[in-house]
C-alpha cells in the first residue's frame, strides 16, 4: 500500500502557504463573525478591493507586516510561534491555528505565563457545554441561579446520556457570596435522578 | 453500476483530524470530484486542503471557503468545498456521515462525490440532489461500510480502529 506523508512535507514552499492559507482562513472566519465584507475590509486597510481578494483566495507567502496589518484591521493581533509536536519529519503536517487560539481561550486568555500556570485545570470557556447544559436544564433550574453544570463526558452527549453532572459554579459577573466562580471544579458530582424530578424528560 | 467497483478514499495527504475526516466517493463517472480535485492547479489544491484540514480540525464554516447546508429542509447533509481559480469557482459537493454509530459515534467523515463549475451566485440545487441520490445508495453504503465497518473487537481478532 502507498504511504503518502503529508502534503507540506513537499516543499517548504508548501508548508509556508499551507499557514498563510490557515491565516487567511482565520481572517475570513472573523470577517463572517463580523459581518465585514471585502471591501469594508479594504476600506480599513486603505487598499482595493481586487487586492483583498487576492489575499485571501490566493495567499501565497504573505509577509510578516501584511499578516500584523490584516490581523490588526480585524481587531486581532498575530503571532509567531514555534511548536514541537514530536513529529520532526513533518509526516503529520502542520496543526491548525485554531487549535492553539482556542486552548489559549480554554486557559482564560492568559497574559503571562503566570497566567497559564495559574489556570486551573479542564476550565473555562466552554461554551458549547454551557450552553448546552443550561438550555436543557432551563426547566429544572430556577432562572436566577445561573449555575452551570457540565458533564464530564462529550459536550455533545445529551442530558439524557450523561450519566453525572458536575457543578462547576456561577456564571456571571455579581458571584453571590458562597458560590465559587466559573470554571472553578467543585467535586461533587450531581446525579441525572438529584437534578430531574422523577419521571420527567431532559 | 456494480456496488464493487464503488470505493471510499480518504484525501491523500491531508491531515485528517482525530473526530473528522474527508475523503471521495471513487469508481463511477458520475464520481468526478477527486479527478478534478488532484488535477487542480498546485496553489489551488493547496487551498483546498487547507480548507479540507481546518474542517477536519473542528473548524467552524468558513462559508467562502466550505460549509454544510444544515437549515436546507431537503438536503441538510450536504457540505461543499469551494476554491476560485481566475474568478472561475470550483465547488466539491458531498455528504456528512457518522459511519460508525456503535463504535466511534463522535466520528463525522465527509463523502465527497462531485465536482462542479460555479459561480458565486450560483445555486447547488442540482448538485445536491444528485449527491444525495449517492448518499442513498446502496453501492456508496457498501463502499463506506468496507472502510468503516463498525464492528466491536472480538476476543480472536481485533479490528483496526479507525485513525487519523
Amino acid at each position: 500500500m502507498e504511504t503518502v506523508g503529508h502534503w507540506t512535507q513537499q516543499s517548504v514552499d508548501d508548508f509556508v502557504y499551507s499557514i498563510s492559507a490557515s491565516f487567511t482562513g482565520q481572517l475570513e472566519r472573523k470577517m463572517q463573525e463580523k459581518e465585514i465584507s471585502r471591501s469594508e475590509l479594504a476600506a480599513k486597510l486603505d487598499k482595493t478591493t481586487g487586492r483583498v481578494s487576492q489575499v485571501l483566495n490566493d495567499p501565497g507567502n504573505l509577509g510578516l507586516r501584511l499578516i500584523v496589518e490584516y490581523a490588526g484591521s480585524l481587531g486581532m493581533k498575530a503571532s509567531v510561534i514555534a511548536y514541537d509536536d514530536n513529529d520532526p519529519d513533518n509526516t503529520k503536517g502542520p496543526i491548525n491555528p485554531e487549535v492553539f487560539v482556542k486552548s489559549w481561550e480554554k486557559l482564560g486568555r492568559p497574559s503571562d505565563l503566570f497566567e497559564v500556570e495559574d489556570a486551573p485545570l479542564g476550565v473555562a470557556e466552554i461554551p458549547e457545554i454551557t450552553y448546552g447544559i443550561l438550555h436543557g436544564l432551563e426547566h429544572i433550574l430556577p432562572k436566577t441561579m445561573g449555575c452551570v453544570y457540565a458533564s464530564p463526558f462529550d459536550a455533545e452527549m445529551s442530558l439524557s446520556e450523561a450519566p453525572t453532572f458536575q457543578y462547576l459554579g456561577y456564571y456571571g459577573e455579581t458571584k453571590p457570596p458562597g458560590q465559587p466562580q466559573f470554571c472553578e471544579f467543585l467535586n461533587s458530582p450531581i446525579s441525572q435522578e438529584t437534578l430531574l424530578p422523577k419521571g420527567k424528560a431532559a | 453500476m456494480s456496488p464493487e467497483a464503488i470505493k471510499f478514499r480518504l484525501v491523500r495527504g491531508m491531515r485528517q483530524g482525530s473526530r473528522r475526516a474527508v475523503g471521495f466517493l471513487v469508481g463511477h463517472e458520475g464520481l468526478n470530484a477527486a479527478e478534478w480535485f488532484y488535477s487542480l492547479k498546485a496553489s489551488r489544491k493547496s487551498f483546498t486542503l487547507v480548507s479540507m484540514e481546518t474542517w477536519a480540525s473542528g473548524g467552524t464554516d468558513i462559508n467562502t471557503r466550505f460549509h454544510g447546508f444544515p437549515n436546507d429542509t431537503e438536503y441538510p447533509l450536504s457540505f461543499v468545498f469551494k476554491t476560485t481559480d481566475n474568478k472561475l469557482g470550483h465547488r466539491f459537493y458531498g455528504y456528512l456521515d457518522n459511519p460508525e454509530p456503535t463504535t466511534n459515534p463522535r466520528l463525522q467523515i465527509c463523502i465527497l462525490c462531485i465536482h462542479a463549475f460555479k459561480n458565486e451566485r450560483d445555486t447547488d440545487r442540482a448538485e445536491l440532489k444528485r449527491v444525495d441520490e449517492w448518499r442513498k445508495s446502496a453501492a456508496a453504503k457498501a463502499a463506506i461500510r468496507i472502510q468503516y465497518p463498525d464492528k466491536k473487537k472480538s476476543e480472536k481478532g481485533k479490528l483496526l480502529p479507525w485513525k487519523p
